[in-house]
């Protein structure tokens, strides 16, 4: 089926089913954090292509020609995509849940494009557990879009949150912290570059350019560092939240619930504005 | 062990071998003006591998590919905790070489799943930790 047509079709049965709601106020504010956090995510400018664009010519050190610090990064690209792609589904789950708990809630939904199939992309595996997770979900979105929500029963969701949203969360986790490490031992590498660039200058006057240049990327990659640190931390805080549902199924309206809800929230909505 | 169980496994290593990197990197750094030039040589080469193993085990971790090598990794997982607070103590530069050069003999092991070296690693670390 062509992707528009597969999205409108999704936006349709989203629309007309979600007419009556369970009165979930607590489980809709998690959704909406939750699909706010996969959002970001989706969207983020770095990843394996931007990573692979930085090692290739700070692991080469001295290159003899511009040639030799090319970066081949279509694979890298392409499992950059992928995992786009995979937070785009986790995303509309979130916004199905959380217009299945509150109806009124004001829910749009990321395009849904065709999960990435098992392999090698560059230095990325997707494995055949991580696209069987990502296609069941897929094909059980409409579902729950439409089945589970008229049958007005929660567990259909979680359901699908236990065998699909958190296995596929803790994957992208992983892969979150990384790039998090990958992007700490570059930032050795440029330690090391620099150290040895500045030490062995012939001319005290070639120390300082070398020094700005360093100082600079020194920034940038701190900031993506902190970048995927915090990612890992909101999906973990995600993946907590999902289980405090799934362990209190037939108690979402408690005080205890409520609260406990409430600080999750509070800890994801903190990092993600 | 399963196949997330042991890709935040290698992750854990890489970050192991991270916090090695980087601990050698600050020795070299504070002593930079009192260290021999082959001291330095050595110190310098041993980070460079540290560094090459920390981002093969993210590699690894990635590419999830440590499914049934959980007997070596429980071993090393003990090891580790322990080497990683005693470099931070450790001021006699000799000390620092080995216990860097074993680290480096552990990664190898685990890198290419050979239960000897890693045995061997392990002994040489707990003799030099504690002596």
């Amino acid at each position: 089926m062509p992707l528009s047509l597969r999205n409108c079709l999704f936006g349709l049965l989203t629309a007309v089913a979600f007419t009556r709601c369970a009165d979930l106020k607590e489980v809709g504010r998690f959704a909406v954090a939750s699909q706010q956090v996969m959002d970001k995510n989706r969207s983020a400018a770095a990843g394996y292509a931007s990573y692979s664009q930085d090692s290739i010519y700070l692991f080469h050190y001295l290159p003899d020609h511009l040639r030799d610090v090319d970066c081949h990064c279509d694979a890298a690209r392409q499992a950059d995509a992928g995992i786009a792609g995979e937070y785009a589904l986790l995303s509309t789950y979130f916004g199905v849940l959380a217009k299945f708990a509150d109806p009124k809630a004001s829910i749009s939904f990321a395009p849904i494009g065709a999960p990435l199939p098992a392999g090698d992309y560059g230095s990325v595996s997707i494995t055949t557990q991580e696209a069987g997770f990502a296609a069941a979900l897929a094909k059980g979105l409409t579902a729950l879009a439409t089945t589970q929500y008229k049958a007005r029963r929660i567990p259909g969701f979680m359901a699908t949150y236990r065998d699909s949203v958190a296995p596929l969360i803790t994957l992208l986790k992983i892969r979150a912290d990384n790039l998090a490490g990958k992007v700490g031992v570059l930032q050795l590498q440029l330690d090391r570059v620099a150290d040895s660039l500045i030490s062995f200058a012939a001319h005290k006057e070639l120390k300082m350019p070398v020094l700005f240049v360093y100082e600079q990327k020194k920034k940038e990659l701190e900031g993506e560092q902190t970048a995927y640190r915090q990612r890992a931390y909101e999906l973990e805080t995600v993946i907590a939240g999902g289980q405090l549902i799934v362990d209190n199924i037939d108690n979402l309206h408690s005080a205890s619930f409520r609260d406990k809800m409430v600080s999750v929230v509070g800890a994801i909505s903190l990092h993600v504005k | 062990m399963d196949q997330v169980a042991a890709a935040e496994f290698a992750n854990r290593i890489g970050r192991f071998y991270q916090t090695m990197a980087t601990q050698v990197g600050d020795y070299l750094h504070q002593n930079i003006g009192v260290l021999g030039r082959d001291q330095v040589a050595v110190l310098s080469g041993d980070q460079a591998r540290l560094i090459s193993y920390a981002n093969t085990f993210y590699s690894l971790s990635d590419a999830i590919a440590f499914e049934g090598a959980d007997v070596y990794f429980t071993a090393v997982q003990d090891a580790t905790g322990s080497i990683t607070d005693s470099l931070k103590h450790i001021d006699k530069v000799d000390k620092v070489i080995s216990i860097s050069a074993s680290v480096i003999t552990l990664a190898g092991g685990i890198v290419s799943a050979n239960p000897a070296l890693i045995t061997t690693a392990l002994l040489a670390l707990k003799g030099q930790v504690k002596g």
